[in-house]
């Protein structure tokens, strides 16, 4: 399973041509964020997979963020497991915030702590392999 | 790779060709692909096929009349497709070598992907979805500006496809899905049933020469009725309601599907749409359906749909911050 690591990451990205749903209807992309934090929990529901992480901030006080990402169908063809993403792995996260201001978010790269690269498959421009700006 | 229903049939021609010719030299034994058939005798359509293409439904301008490409333009185009599809070239500075999903095929999920010298998935000199009449473009004119402004007042004004309840490409006919573009077929002595994965309704399709449903009772899907001719089903679907529409179509639509089976790894799939009160002449396309290995997923869209409310929440937010500033 030498390959398995790299294969996996690279799994994460779905690149759905036409997503569930217009990325400027639910996100802003004048709100970008990048969030460090703990996976506590992964759910696998259609039509989009969300990860929870619960973010420290500076004064210490943990505010905890939903991520949206691609089809958990999409994931499981491309090898993605329940195990690949378990709560309690920090990572580091960069997307988009919701429109309504909330905690809420959609993952565009995603990237363990130590610096492997995830990507998300999701609606996120630059996310899904559409060109920005389109 | 496999270049789909025309690498077969031109292995196929050269397979006939070979034996008509009787040649001096004998090729190596071949054993002739059989069309599998079920016990009632009609040709066996089951199994898991995907939809995927990366062939437009209508062709470029530019192309004219030009309805195939040559093998050597195929290919050229094909790379480019995938390479554009796929490539991390696209995601900036995180690409890297070992993200190359021209590995994976179209649309990343599948590394199978049906490949066709047509430069459009409609056939014919045209390439292209016909004129809509004068009474169509007025209505649809019309339709647009109502909805102009209101896109987001509620959940009833929220596409179908993003309140789970059709796939917007599902059809009939079938399109590509865009992802997860996976259907499976089953056959039983009266009834064919395609199952797709998005947005994962099962098409019960009756064979038994029954008529189609009083027209008043109208359904999302349409009402799907199919009989043989010869080796190929077709499948004539009415009954549409005005709830969902098909690149402009109204009730009226109507769809003749028909699906041969040509080799073990390919069914060529072909539809006709037709609707009077939108287009000047029904039109047909054409596309292969490729046999992959399944299982298709289950895809409880609405389970999860997070997205609706999300989408909702953030237009009420909009709107009080647009109040707020005046």
């Amino acid at each position: 399973m030498k390959f398995g690591l790299t294969y996996i990451l690279a799994l994460l990205v779905a690149v759905p041509a036409r997503p569930h749903h217009a990325f400027a209807a639910e996100f802003d992309i004048n709100r970008p964020i990048k969030l460090r934090g703990t996976v506590t929990k992964m759910d696998w529901i259609n039509p989009h997979s969300w990860i929870h992480i619960d973010v420290k901030g500076p004064d210490g006080k943990i505010t905890s963020w939903m991520i949206e990402g691609g089809s958990p169908n999409v994931l499981l063809r491309m090898g993605f497991t329940k195990d690949a993403l378990p709560a309690g792995a920090e990572i580091v996260l960069e997307g988009f915030q919701a429109k309504d201001g909330s905690n809420r978010g959609v993952g565009k790269t995603l990237s363990f702590a130590d610096g492997r690269k995830l990507f998300l498959g999701s609606s996120a421009p630059g996310a899904n392999g559409e060109p920005e700006g389109k | 790779m496999a270049r789909g229903f025309f690498a077969s049939a031109f292995l196929l021609t050269a397979f006939m060709a070979a034996f008509g010719q009787a040649p001096q030299k004998v090729a190596p034994p071949q054993k002739p692909w059989t069309l599998p058939r079920t016990p009632d005798g009609h040709p066996d359509l089951q199994g898991y096929w995907s939809n995927a293409s990366i062939t437009p439904l209508q062709r470029a301008k530019e192309l004219g009349a030009k309805e195939f490409y040559t093998a050597e333009e195929a290919a050229a185009v094909d790379k480019k497709e995938f390479t554009e599809r796929t490539s991390w070239d696209r995601l900036g500075n995180q690409a890297t070598v070992h993200y190359d999903m021209s590995q994976f095929g179209l649309d990343v999920i599948q590394a199978k992907v049906a490949l066709s010298r047509r430069t459009s998935l409609i056939i014919g000199p045209d390439g292209r979805i016909p004129p809509m009449t004068p009474a169509a473009q007025k209505r649809l004119a019309e339709r647009n500006a109502a909805r102009r402004g209101h896109e987001f007042d509620g959940y009833a004004e929220r596409p179908l496809q993003e309140r789970c309840i059709v796939w917007s490409a599902e059809g009939p006919p079938m399109m590509s899905t865009g992802y997860n573009s996976n259907l499976q077929i089953v056959q039983g002595p009266t009834t064919v049933t395609i199952m797709e994965e998005m947005i994962h309704d099962a098409r019960m399709i009756p064979t038994d020469g029954s008529a189609h449903l009083p027209p008043s009772i109208r359904q999302y899907l349409g009402d799907s009725r199919g009989h043989w001719e010869g080796d190929t089903l077709v499948v004539d679907t009415t009954n549409f309601t005005d709830k969902t529409s098909f690149m402009g179509s109204t009730q009226n639509l109507h769809i003749v599907e028909r699906f041969t089976r040509i080799d073990e790894d390919t069914i060529l799939y072909e539809y006709t749409v037709d609707d009077p009160s939108t287009w000047v002449r029904p039109w047909t396309a054409q596309q292969p359906l490729t046999k992959i290995a399944g299982p298709i997923f289950e895809y409880a869209c609405h389970e999860g749909n997070l997205g609706l409310p999300n989408t909702l929440s953030g237009a009420r937010a909009a709107e009080a911050a647009k109040a707020a500033n005046k």
